[in-house]
């Protein structure tokens, strides 16, 4: 398998700025304050919750996001991994950058 | 991305019921305290689960594997009573008073649970030896133990909804009875 990191690298530069998965409908107290320390590792208690901030029904929302969220980065591992291993090959003739 | 599991969102959930419910939150000091996390997800499902019947009280037979919630409280107490005095005044069997079918009707649908391996009854005929009760019986592969806070919940909301019809019908409040109790009934009986 052969990789062009020149093309790749155009590839990202062009890419428009946006969230790749789009958090629409998803309540935005839960995402900044639920969802977005607890995926940084950061330890909550209920007492930390301001529970006047989302409706029970944001919650089932909030989990599909995540579920969404979860398998974009999975597939992003995998192709992080994919790239690693690639190896590296020399051109056949000498080429100055 | 930390890995979280289905519970976290559970717990959430569970978390918001239990705020949104004053009943529940009163008698409840360390509410603030529990992590938000998989392991106090257990605790707080069962804790949730024993607070909601004033009296609950839970079985294990070690022989058939089965698990048998015993659920009392003085709304279900209220109820047997104001249909005692509704079958007395009207002259009614138990079989057709339609209060009784309602009571049967909220039972069932709070115990459709998305698990399976359980079951459930109730002891609210005059008829019945012991405390009337809603009882719920598991056996070892129950899995929806997050699911009966809801279900319990949900439960006696609909006796308490009861309740106030029965009163509303007996004359006790003034809220207009939806059901007119003709006379054919006690003729019936």
């Amino acid at each position: 398998m052969k990789l062009n990191l020149k093309l790749l690298s155009t590839r990202f530069s062009q890419a428009k700025e946006q969230l790749y998965v789009p958090d629409d409908g998803v309540n935005p107290y839960l995402l900044e304050h639920i969802l977005r320390p607890n995926l940084e590792g950061e330890f909550l208690r209920l007492g930390d919750i301001d529970f006047d901030a989302f409706e029970a029904d944001d919650v089932p929302a909030l989990e599909e996001y995540y579920d969404r969220l979860y398998k974009t980065s999975q597939n992003l591992a995998q192709f992080a991994q994919t790239v690693a291993r690639v190896p590296p090959a020399p051109k056949a003739a000498r080429v100055f950058c | 991305m930390e890995d979280l599991s289905s519970y976290f969102f559970h717990m959430l959930y569970l978390a918001k019921t239990v705020h949104d419910n004053p009943r529940l939150k009163k008698g409840w000091p360390s509410f603030n305290s529990i992590p938000l996390d998989e392991d106090a997800f257990y605790e707080l499902s069962m804790e949730l689960a024993v607070s909601i019947f004033e009296d609950t009280s839970s079985y294990y037979n070690e022989e058939s594997g089965i698990e048998t919630w015993v659920l009392s409280d003085p709304m279900v107490d209220r109820f047997c009573e104001l249909c005692a005095r509704l079958e007395t005044e009207k002259g009614l069997e138990e079989g057709i008073n339609p209060y009784r079918r309602n009571a049967e009707q909220v039972i069932h649908e709070g115990f459709r649970l998305n698990s399976y391996s359980y079951d459930y009854g109730w002891r609210l005929s005059a008829g019945d030896r012991g405390r009337w009760c809603v009882l719920f019986f598991s056996n070892e592969e129950f899995y929806g133990l997050e699911e009966l806070p809801m279900a319990f919940m949900e439960i006696l909301d609909g006796f308490q909804e009861l309740n106030r019809q029965l009163e509303a019908v007996l004359g006790l409040n003034k809220i207009v009875p939806i059901y007119s109790m003709p006379n054919e009934w006690k003729e019936a009986a």
